[in-house]
């Protein structure tokens, strides 16, 4: 990644820090009004978890259409990002559920579907240990990485949103932010993006270093 | 300083090392690139060379 990206990362995660704690106030309306300064990393880790996931599916049709192990190893990276972040979001989900809603887990749809989510992933890792060719082992994970979206997608977006949630679904969209909240909110979102992009370059950039060596 | 400054510092300090830890890494995995054999069909995307010649002096007339 450019230098002057690398830098603005640092900076700009840094100000994040600093805004989410000084500068903006007590959330209303939540039973632990400091507390909620948590979703300020916690929603950006839950996004970055669907970024990893669908940025897997869409190496995995690139390896599919060119046959490319570069691809393949960029589609397993990605997705080891998004289990990595979707972790993330569990343990910060977690903290805040046990100051919130009294304990750390009540089986909400939200936290249902992401023990889902991480089931299905962990079973992406297990498949690819499994196969020893590497040919297969890209196909065949290419081809789980793309049909994984799918239930991804519903689990995030579609099945929290019918079934009664503790989980506010619509906070932003219908205005239940302040300006304040709003403008930290989508800054961690932009800065927490920056710091997923450093990282899949860097990892990428070891399997390429893998690459050369094993051709 | 409060409590909640305290939390700050803290998630400041975590954030600090990290990034140092990328950078680290980051200028790791370049040497690693530059010093590691290309691949068949990789090239190295160099400058041409450029050649400055002084031009011929215009004929007397």
């Amino acid at each position: 990644m450019p230098l002057f990206w690398k830098l603005l990362c640092g900076v700009w995660v840094a100000g994040v820090i600093v805004a989410a704690f000084l500068g903006v106030g007590p959330a209303v309306g939540f039973r632990a009004p400091e507390a909620a300064r948590i979703l300020f990393f916690h929603v950006p880790t839950a996004w970055l978890a669907v970024l990893g996931f669908v940025l897997s599916m869409l190496h995995g049709i690139h390896y599919l259409h060119r046959r490319q192990l570069e691809h393949d190893r960029c589609s397993a990276v990605a997705a080891e990002l998004g289990f990595l972040f979707c972790l993330l979001a569990t343990v910060t989900g977690a903290i805040f559920a046990h100051v919130q809603w009294g304990a750390a887990w009540n089986w909400d749809p939200r936290e249902t579907s992401i023990v889902a989510l991480l089931l299905i992933y962990g079973a992406y890792f297990a498949l690819r240990s499994a196969i020893d060719d590497e040919e297969r082992r890209a196909a065949l994970s290419a081809s789980y990485a793309i049909l994984a979206v799918l239930p991804m997608l519903f689990l995030i977006f579609v099945l929290p949103r019918v079934v009664d949630s503790l989980h506010p679904s619509d906070t932003v969209q219908s205005g239940g932010m302040s300006p304040s909240y709003r403008l930290v909110f989508f800054a961690a979102l932009f800065g927490f993006t920056l710091l997923f992009v450093w990282i899949y370059r860097l990892r990428v950039g070891v399997e390429r270093l893998a690459l050369r060596r094993e051709g | 300083m409060s409590s909640l400054t305290a939390v700050m510092v803290v998630v400041l300090v975590i954030w600090v090392g990290l990034f140092l830890y990328l950078w680290r890494l980051d200028a790791r995995i370049r040497e690693l690139a530059e010093r590691a054999p290309r691949a068949p069909g990789e090239e190295a995307h160099e400058a041409p060379a450029a050649v400055i010649e002084p031009r011929p002096a215009a004929p007397e007339r």
